[in-house]
């Protein structure tokens, strides 16, 4: 049954029961817009996964690249974009996967460092 | 969005502390106390000799090397050589090598900054010679450490003072204290919480003490380095990107540690393994 359908059949049923189900549509929908569009991560992978992911990494990289950028995420990046360049595409997604992890689990590390101190 | 350092480097105000909470007394106190409470049987003073201080065994072997003719011996001389050779003690800031030594790392009004032992000789060397020097190693460690000698025996006495100062010591302190890097680790978490312990076949050393010998001679170096160039190596080993050697992030974590530290004796026994 598809949503169009399921709201007939309530308003058959009554005013009630169409608002509780038109609420909880909404927040449905509003909840996955939410999740959508979360700053850390990319879901937008467009035809090429690559490009995208490895944009993204770049740019959250380059976001907290001085404060708390991790050792080996530049060098990640760039070997991703080598293997890229060579034509290993499974490399070259594989090492970008990594390197936008990295990078995102540097910025989660970020707001707990500003509240940093002794734990005695 | 704007960058994140913005938002680091403004932590005084990010975080809400206010100059009236830092209280850089109250932290030694604080600090020493939980050292004192950790390791009973061992002397305040000792802390100067790092984690030598923890263990009969490796203490004794310390002793051994510094009783007889140390590895950093000859470059510690030849940087008094340099330092004559140069004409560094023309820097008023420099002539008097042991009070230049025990006046660093002091936080600058003018500048609005902590400046290091190793930023005032690059300054130095700079206006005598005209060319840039390497701050980590070489003969910066070299003219450093034969500085750092002549103020043996006298105290640390780092001062935190002014409002602009104690951001400047909050700063350090949260980057002391800071997770970071791949594993997930601050200085503290093996400086402090787990010194004492193995990490390999390496005891992990005091933070107490950690200013009092520098520069330090390390034998996996093979040579003298500067406290930022360990400081760099140790965000390396956390696999984080270690920030620039006496830029504004270790200059302040520089900072804090020396406050930590006042009182203790400045040694020229640099050895560490």
């Amino acid at each position: 049954m598809d949503l169009k359908s399921l709201l007939i059949v309530t308003e058959n049923k009554g005013q009630t029961m169409k608002k509780v189900l038109l609420t909880t549509v909404t927040l449905f929908a509003l909840s996955a817009n939410a999740n959508f569009n979360s700053s850390s991560h990319n879901w937008n992978m467009g035809s090429d996964p690559f490009k995208s992911t490895i944009s993204a990494a770049e740019s959250i990289y380059n976001e907290i690249a001085s404060v708390n950028g991790w050792r080996d995420t530049a060098k990640l990046i760039k070997d991703a974009k080598a293997a890229h360049a060579k034509g290993d595409t499974a490399k070259a997604l594989k090492l970008a996967k990594t390197a936008h992890n990295q990078a995102v689990r540097a910025k989660e590390q970020v707001p707990a460092m500003l509240n940093a101190g002794p734990r005695f | 969005m704007k960058k994140l350092t913005t938002l680091f480097l403004g932590l005084g105000v990010a975080v809400g502390f206010t100059n009236a909470n830092i209280d850089p007394q109250a932290d030694q106190d604080a600090f020493i106390n939980y050292f004192k409470k950790a390791n009973p049987n061992v002397a305040l003073e000792d802390y100067s000799v790092g984690a030598y201080a923890l263990d009969d065994i490796n203490r004794g072997q310390f002793e051994d090397i510094l009783s007889g003719i140390t590895p950093y011996e000859d470059a510690v001389e030849k940087g008094g050589e340099e330092f004559a050779d140069l004409g560094l003690g023309k820097c008023a800031a420099l002539a008097d090598p042991a009070a230049a030594r025990v006046k660093h790392p002091y936080f600058d009004e003018a500048q609005g900054k902590v400046i290091t032992l190793e930023m005032t000789i690059a300054k130095c060397y700079n206006e005598v010679t005209g060319k840039k020097i390497a701050k980590n190693k070489g003969r910066i460690a070299r003219l450093s450490a034969w500085i750092s000698d002549q103020a043996a025996g006298e105290k640390i006495n780092v001062k935190v003072e002014s409002d602009a100062a104690k951001a400047a010591y909050q700063k350090g302190k949260a980057v002391f204290y800071a997770k970071r890097g791949e594993f997930n680790l601050s200085c503290a978490d093996c400086h402090v919480y787990n010194h004492g312990k193995k990490a390999r076949a390496d005891v992990l050393s005091p933070a107490l003490g950690h200013t009092t010998h520098l520069p330090m001679y390390r034998a996996k170096w093979g040579g003298l380095g500067t406290l930022h160039r360990r400081y760099g190596g140790c965000m390396k080993n956390m696999r984080a990107k270690p920030y620039k050697s006496h830029g504004e992030e270790f200059a302040n974590l520089e900072f804090y540690q020396a406050r930590m530290n006042n009182g203790f004796e400045i040694t020229a026994d640099r050895y560490r393994k």
